[in-house]
């Protein structure tokens, strides 16, 4: 059986490579495969996970609330039908409103206050400061940068063209780190391939 | 030891956080009434915005369709609410220009609303005739099942222009370099800071960060949009005043801003 999964896997795995030529139907044989197995797992997930712990158990056990929210799920199928489909749109502004509602408090503890709090630090010694330096002066040509309802005057443009280099060399940083850790996800695959299916490199 | 849970309605932990939204919602009030007159409001013009009316109309003038693809966030990430409003602008551009529009979903849920929008958008340009049911469609919520069917797609239909906006994350590189190979024009827009650089490389303009939130407005022109772009900027000019602040009293040995605006 392990064999056979090897087999399937490495097929698999040049069939997407392929892609590397051009599309060509050994590439679309994986795509609508991958895309087809995958809706598959997921239906049988989200049944398993979802639907039968919070739903069918809960209901069976005497618990009606979740016919609620059972109710809400099944009324976004009224979008099939002409005639029943002013009932998803109830079902989904229930659904951006909670979303939403989830997403401003949590916005604000991570990406402002979080980030204020680490901004605010007094300037340490030696080189260290010429660090806390930098970070301020980032800080400050970033936000430069990103004031939209301003009309740039001199000092304004002068501040978000710094901005926009600080920006752009955190950008190379992160460029480089992750494309590092991609090699290293092509380095696992190949070595998959010349050592699970092909036997070519020695077991680990 | 006691293991019941520590119910209560408010955590004053997070003070700080109410103090800072109810901040953030009188400036959101005040500039509300601000943008009744809209010329009131100005908005800086991004680049990237300009070239989505050109993409546009060069897909028209080749006869190849729009490829919107609006990442694969939920309905909790920022970056695919701002996703949907643009999607709006785009549909009704597209619709004005008779251009075929395609947007592949990650979330089914996303999906129905940007078939919503789009709808929308092409009955306010009269066009709703044309409007091709199916063209806002599901493709899977597994993350490279989704890259795949989305550069098959790049690489079968060959879009005249690729528009990214919303929430990426590992697959930004895989789409957009994709894209560029196929020589289409390619316009990005994404507040995930780790892949913007894979954006900036291979697209011809990306929208950074924040500037995703401003197209939303820029395009929309709706007062309250702009109200929100507007509130944004005073409560980024109040951060820079809190940290030069905070700054200063550390720096005087008073820390206690600092520490205030830690959360737990």
């Amino acid at each position: 059986m392990q064999i056979l999964e090897i087999w399937v896997a490495s097929l698999l795995t040049l069939c997407v490579f392929t892609f590397l030529y051009r599309d060509n139907p050994l590439y679309r044989f994986a795509e609508h495969l991958f895309v087809g197995v995958s809706a598959g797992y997921l239906l049988a997930v989200q049944y398993q996970n979802v639907l039968r712990p919070n739903v069918i158990e809960k209901v069976a056990g005497g618990n009606l609330m979740p016919l609620i929210p059972a109710a809400l799920g099944l009324m976004i199928l009224g979008r099939l039908a002409k005639r029943t489909h002013g009932l998803s749109q109830w079902a989904l502004a229930f659904y951006v409103g909670i979303y939403s509602g989830i997403a401003v408090p949590s916005y604000l503890q991570a990406q402002i206050f979080a980030q204020l709090a680490d901004a605010v630090k007094p300037f340490g010694a030696g080189w260290a400061a010429i660090n806390s330096a930098l970070v301020l002066i980032g800080f400050l040509a970033v936000i430069a940068y990103f004031y939209f309802t301003a009309p740039q005057n001199r000092v304004h443009k002068a501040a978000a063209r710094v901005g926009i280099w600080f920006l752009m060399v955190a950008f190379g940083a992160s460029f480089g780190y992750t494309v590092m850790a991609r090699v290293s996800l092509l380095i696992a695959r190949v070595q998959f391939l010349l050592r699970d299916w092909m036997h070519i490199l020695p077991p680990a | 030891m006691d293991s019941s849970p520590d119910l209560r309605w408010f955590n004053l932990d997070r003070l700080n956080l109410l103090i800072g939204l109810f901040l953030f919602l009188s400036f959101l009030a005040i500039n509300r009434v601000r943008a009744r007159n809209l010329d009131s409001i100005y908005i800086r013009p991004l680049p990237g915005l300009k070239a989505l009316d050109e993409a546009i109309g060069r897909a028209t003038e080749m006869g190849r369709p729009i490829l919107y693809v609006p990442g694969i966030g939920d309905m909790s990430e920022v970056g695919t609410l701002a996703a949907i409003t643009i999607s709006g602008p785009v549909a009704r551009r597209t619709a004005e220009l008779g251009c075929e529009l395609r947007v592949p979903c990650y979330d089914p849920v996303v999906a129905a609303l940007i078939d919503g929008v789009a709808r929308q958008a092409y009955s306010e340009a009269n066009r709703s005739d044309s409007y091709i049911a199916g063209s806002v469609y599901y493709v899977s919520a597994t993350q490279f099942a989704y890259v795949a069917s989305v550069t098959g797609t790049m690489l079968r239909d060959r879009p005249a222009a690729n528009i990214y906006m919303g929430a990426f994350y590992a697959e930004s590189l895989f789409l957009a370099e994709t894209g560029n190979q196929t020589g289409a024009v390619q316009i990005a827009g994404c507040d995930q800071v780790t892949q913007l650089p894979f954006f900036v490389c291979s697209c011809d303009y990306t929208l950074l960060g924040e500037e995703l939130y401003a197209a939303s407005a820029y395009l929309g022109r709706e007062p309250d949009q702009l109200a929100t772009i507007a509130a944004q900027d005073w409560a980024k000019a109040l951060a820079v005043v809190v940290v030069l602040l905070g700054i200063l009293f550390a720096l005087l040995g008073r820390p206690e801003l600092g520490k205030w605006l830690q959360t737990s």
